[in-house]
């Protein structure tokens, strides 16, 4: 049996309400959970609705529908004071390391706000705290009395970081963290982030555009489209035998920094993703899909198990068949 | 599914014929500077290299590092003030772009040199149609009429595969996607026969598989128009899939110049190697945790304050003391693969 | 294109702004001394800054020591003959009164200060306080406030300063208070946008998520970052303060005689414009000065602070 995750969403969905009575549906039914220990990615292109996902289960928007269990507690309806400590619990990284610290703060102020507001420091005792959690992530304590802007770019997410592990979270919730960074930079901080999960036990949810960063920071890895999960299992699994024609479709377009070495004919999708205003009835993907039939305009495919936990929301590669859910 | 990539190395030898083409754009010695509070600095420092017909060279470089002013210095589109073009010269159909006035450069914009730059909305005008924009330039350029102009606009639509475009000629650019507008932007571009077209990271605002549908695109129209591309990116993922040959910059310089397959089996910079050993690449990732990633130490040295020597000594881990003392020249490594480095001998291959 | 060459400016200005090799120090004065350099090397960052900040700082000096500059008390009539021109022994003259016009102007430069401060003190305070409520709550609290500003913004600020000083009574207290409430509405529009623009930055979701409370977030994340554009649009606002109140003195409803208030002094020297004009030129002159000081003072900040040229 897996163990119980610390994090569970199920049915989650939000419609942001638009001028004219219609709207935006960023988040339209998606279920998943984070296990103790285990980076889960969320992978998918721009207005897919991963970083919705991320904002709902931080609480920075309340879902329209459906559930965020966080330690058997649904953290959904909670008002603000409630969810006060169950912050404590959620930290959060954001993608722009130049816009996610206040600037006219001490570095040191930043990252040792999260102690302040729950109460757990003060005085000396927050100072050495923060110049223990400054180390951790790689910076000298002595830059405690720096302002942002004297960071490079790198330090500021290592900021970033520091911030969300002093006040000792068991999940992270990373937005994109690295996109913004150079690729040197890049993998440095990748690296801090892999570390200090393993050290600390942490729990993460990786929201990533970037296929490769994903695959190398998970261990389970879920695609969005349009508002909802297409695809979702192990990463080596889904990785080397992707079952749904969208995650094929974008593993096989990322450029591969081998001369000459296309893994796969690239399957080059036609035309834009659909509006979310509008979606398109039945799987979403039919529209852009290569292989589509006629169920597909008809009916929206139900997430299928394909093998074990991999599982995909495709009625004609991964169609409900009850044998293969009895082999796994 | 690292076995089928590593074995599947179909190849396709596409990259071979630009080897003995014309040179259509030849940069020699290009110095650039700004003037900021903390003094004059320079942005890109004595770059030289040629553009061949038909190649698509890849300039790749981290922020920094002068391949964007590079781009727009040969374009003669620095601000000046603060910029300044403060030496060199760029041959472009046997004249001196340097020495060209504005006027005269306005000319050759937009016609036999042309540019397309990140941010397709922002470079559109968003209350001219998208058929006003794409005729101005065809009739200033190739003097058509009004209506042969937006025939040869709706041809240049159709040919970046453009649906309906009769119809889309009138729509304005918030009608179009991101992806739609830089096809948009690549027909603007083409539509006056260029024979250099300069690409300014094109696709980094665009999701990974529009990028494909881009970078598929620009080869097509350079293997149909013999057109030279000059493609500025940071992504080394997108220099192996697309270009023919490839500059690394670092802190205002050229340090390594070589064919696309060279540079990557074998680079001859420890930049190049870090860069490429930084990446994490599809299919080749072990359990979470247990390999990491190559990180090179330290940041890229500001413009005002460089460390003597050579750049990249400070965070090399192949340094030593004559790397920091004395600037290494670029040198050929091996037949069409230059480098500028004191050690490239004892690099080791990226994994 | 236009997008590419900022960039390129960009690029060239962030290639300048690594040098910070910061001396290591440490602790609250070490950042105190910092702002304090930042505000003073922005007030002072172009030539017509520096002059404004100059002409400012000598605004200050003559009215902190007015007694001390003027060679007469401010209302002593009979000091001299009335109506002298300018002279070596009467520096502006003397007005129908024999008051010396240059002491009085000296000494009007304290009832100029007492103006800027109090009057642009009320609008700021509370035009920010409602700005930054209205900003931050959203919902039903926004639209009330922010409505309630846009009434009050479609009179103009001297409608409602006459009416003002006809309820309260002519008087220069009161004509500072009805130029500062006039202009609070101002101030509330500045506050609210740049309260909205602030809100939308990742800190303050970083902040929230963090569990901040609504103290923390507007005194601590909000406040210090909508501070800088306020400071601005405050600097400029002095000036106009300052004119407004000028002339509501000059209507009669603001300063009354025998007070140096400069736009009281040129009410009065109306009737003898024709024969003496020293008596109007002079507190002309000066209101003239201040304005262009606090204009340039202004514009320099906000040059200053333009986030595109900081790193």
């Amino acid at each position: 049996m897996t163990p119980a995750p610390v994090l569970a969403v199920q049915g989650l969905v939000k419609r942001f309400p638009m001028r004219g009575g219609r709207f935006v549906n960023a988040v339209n039914g998606v279920s998943l959970e984070i296990r103790p220990g285990e980076t889960l990615g969320l992978v998918g292109e721009s207005g897919c609705g991963k970083s919705t996902v991320g904002k709902l289960i931080m609480k920075l928007h309340d879902p329209t529908e459906g559930a965020i269990v966080v330690r058997g507690q649904n953290i959904a309806g909670l008002s603000r004071r409630l969810m006060k400590p169950v912050r404590r619990q959620i930290q959060t990284i954001f993608q722009d390391p130049y816009g996610s610290l206040n600037p006219r703060m001490t570095a040191g102020a930043i990252v040792g706000e999260p102690l302040k507001i729950h109460g757990i420091a003060s005085g000396r005792d927050l100072t050495r705290r923060v110049a223990e959690v400054f180390e951790k992530v790689g910076l000298r304590a002595d830059q405690m009395t720096r302002f942002p802007h004297e960071f490079s770019g790198g330090q500021r997410q290592r900021l970033s970081i520091a911030r969300a592990l002093i006040v000792d979270p068991e999940i992270i919730i990373a937005d994109e963290p690295v996109s913004a960074l150079d690729v040197s930079i890049q993998a440095s901080v990748i690296n801090l982030l892999i570390r200090l999960q393993k050290e600390m036990g942490l729990s993460l949810l990786f929201i990533s555009h970037d296929m490769s960063v994903v695959e190398h920071v998970s261990h389970r890895v879920a695609v969005m489209y349009l508002g909802r999960i297409v695809e979702i299992g192990p990463r080596d699994m889904l990785f080397s035998n992707p079952q749904h024609p969208y995650t094929q479709a974008l593993l096989s377009a990322v450029p591969v920094a081998k001369p000459g070495a296309r893994r796969r004919e690239r399957i080059v999708l036609k035309g834009d993703v659909p509006s979310p205003v509008d979606p398109p009835p039945g799987c979403h993907f039919h529209t852009r899909c290569p292989i589509a039939e006629d169920i597909c305009r008809q009916k929206a495919p139900a997430l299928n198990t394909v093998d074990g936990e991999h599982r995909a929301a495709c009625h004609l590669r991964a169609p409900d068949a009850p044998a293969a859910r009895s082999a796994a | 599914m690292s076995d089928v990539a590593m074995n599947d190395l179909s190849e396709t030898p596409v990259r071979t014929r630009a080897t003995d083409a014309k040179t259509v754009l030849a940069v020699e010695d290009l110095c650039t500077d700004f003037r900021t509070k903390a003094g004059s600095v320079r942005a890109v420092d004595g770059v030289s290299f040629e553009l061949k017909a038909g190649e698509i060279l890849a300039i790749v470089g981290e922020s920094g590092s002068g391949k964007s002013v590079t781009s727009l210095s040969i374009m003669g589109l620095i601000p000046e003030p603060p910029g300044r073009i403060a030496g060199g010269r760029v041959f472009f159909d046997g004249q001196d772009l340097t020495k060209l006035t504005d006027r005269q450069l306005q000319k050759l914009r937009g016609s036999s040199l042309s540019m397309i730059f990140q941010e397709p909305m922002t470079s559109l005008n968003p209350v001219l149609s998208i058929g006003r924009q794409m005729t101005e330039g065809i009739r200033q350029h190739l003097g058509m009429s009004a209506d042969q102009a937006r025939r040869h606009a709706v041809e240049m639509m159709r040919r970046v595969s453009i649906p309906a475009p009769e119809h889309r000629l009138k729509e304005y650019p918030h009608q179009f996607s991101g992806g739609m507008l830089q096809r948009i932007m690549i027909a603007i571009a083409m539509s006056c026969n260029p024979k250099v077209l300069i690409a300014d990271e094109p696709t980094t605002a665009l999701d990974v598989t529009i990028q494909a549908q881009i970078l598929e695109l620009m080869q097509e129209l350079r293997d149909m128009t013999g057109a030279a591309i000059m493609l500025i990116t940071h992504d080394m993922g997108v220099v192996a899939e697309t270009a023919d040959r490839v500059i690394v910059m670092y802190a205002g310089q050229k340090i390594e110049e070589g064919s696309v397959e060279e540079v990557f089996r074998a680079p001859r910079h420890p930049y190049t190697l870090g860069l490429l050993g930084a990446l994490p690449r599809l299919g080749q990732a072990g359990a979470v945790g247990d390999t990491e990633l190559n990180e090179i130490p330290g940041v890229v040295p500001p413009l005002t304050d460089l460390p003597p020597g050579c750049r990249f000594s400070d965070r090399c881990s192949y340094a030593t003391d004559k790397c920091r003392a004395e600037t290494p020249p670029l040198e050929t490594k091996r037949p069409g693969h230059i480098a500028a480095c004191w050690h490239s001998d004892e690099l080791e291959s990226p994994t | 294109m236009q997008q590419r060459v900022r960039n390129a400016m960009a690029i060239a200005s962030a290639a300048g702004s690594h040098v910070d090799p910061v001396p290591d120090t440490q602790g609250r004065w070490y950042v105190f001394a910092r702002n304090l350099h930042t505000v003073f090397s922005a007030a002072t960052a172009n030539r017509g800054a520096k002059l404004g900040f100059f002409l400012v700082l000598a605004l200050i000096v003559v009215a902190i020591f007015a007694p001390l500059i003027a060679p007469y008390p401010a209302d002593q009539m009979g000091a001299g003959m009335s109506l002298l021109p300018p002279n070596g022994d009467y520096w502006f003259g003397t007005d129908e009164f024999g008051r010396d016009i240059f002491s009085r102007v000296i000494y009007g430069a304290r009832l100029t200060i007492q103006v800027g401060l109090i009057a642009v003190g009320i609008s700021l305070t509370i035009g920010t306080i409602t700005g930054l409520v209205a900003g931050y709550a959203g919902g039903w609290t926004e639209r009330v406030l922010m409505r309630l500003v846009d009434v009050v913004f479609s009179f103009t600020e001297t409608l409602i300063a006459l009416a003002a000083v006809a309820v309260l009574g002519p008087s220069l207290t009161n004509a500072m208070i009805a130029v500062g409430v006039a202009a609070i509405p101002f101030y509330a529009r500045v506050a609210y946008s740049v309260t909205l623009v602030e809100r939308n930055r990742a800190y303050f979701d970083a902040a929230y998520v963090a569990g901040a409370g609504h103290l923390r977030l507007i005194f601590v994340h909000l406040l210090p970052n909508i501070v800088p554009p306020l400071i601005v649009v405050a600097t400029l606002g002095v000036s106009s303060a300052v004119l407004a109140a000028a002339g509501l003195s000059f209507l009669g409803l603001g300063a009354q005689p025998p007070s140096p208030e400069w736009g009281a002094m040129l009410s009065a020297g109306r009737d003898y414009f024709t024969l003496a004009p020293w008596i109007m030129i002079y507190p002309g002159v000066a209101i003239m000065i201040v304005v262009l000081a606090f204009n340039l003072l202004g514009d320099g900040i906000r040059e200053a602070l333009d986030p595109r040229q900081k790193s």
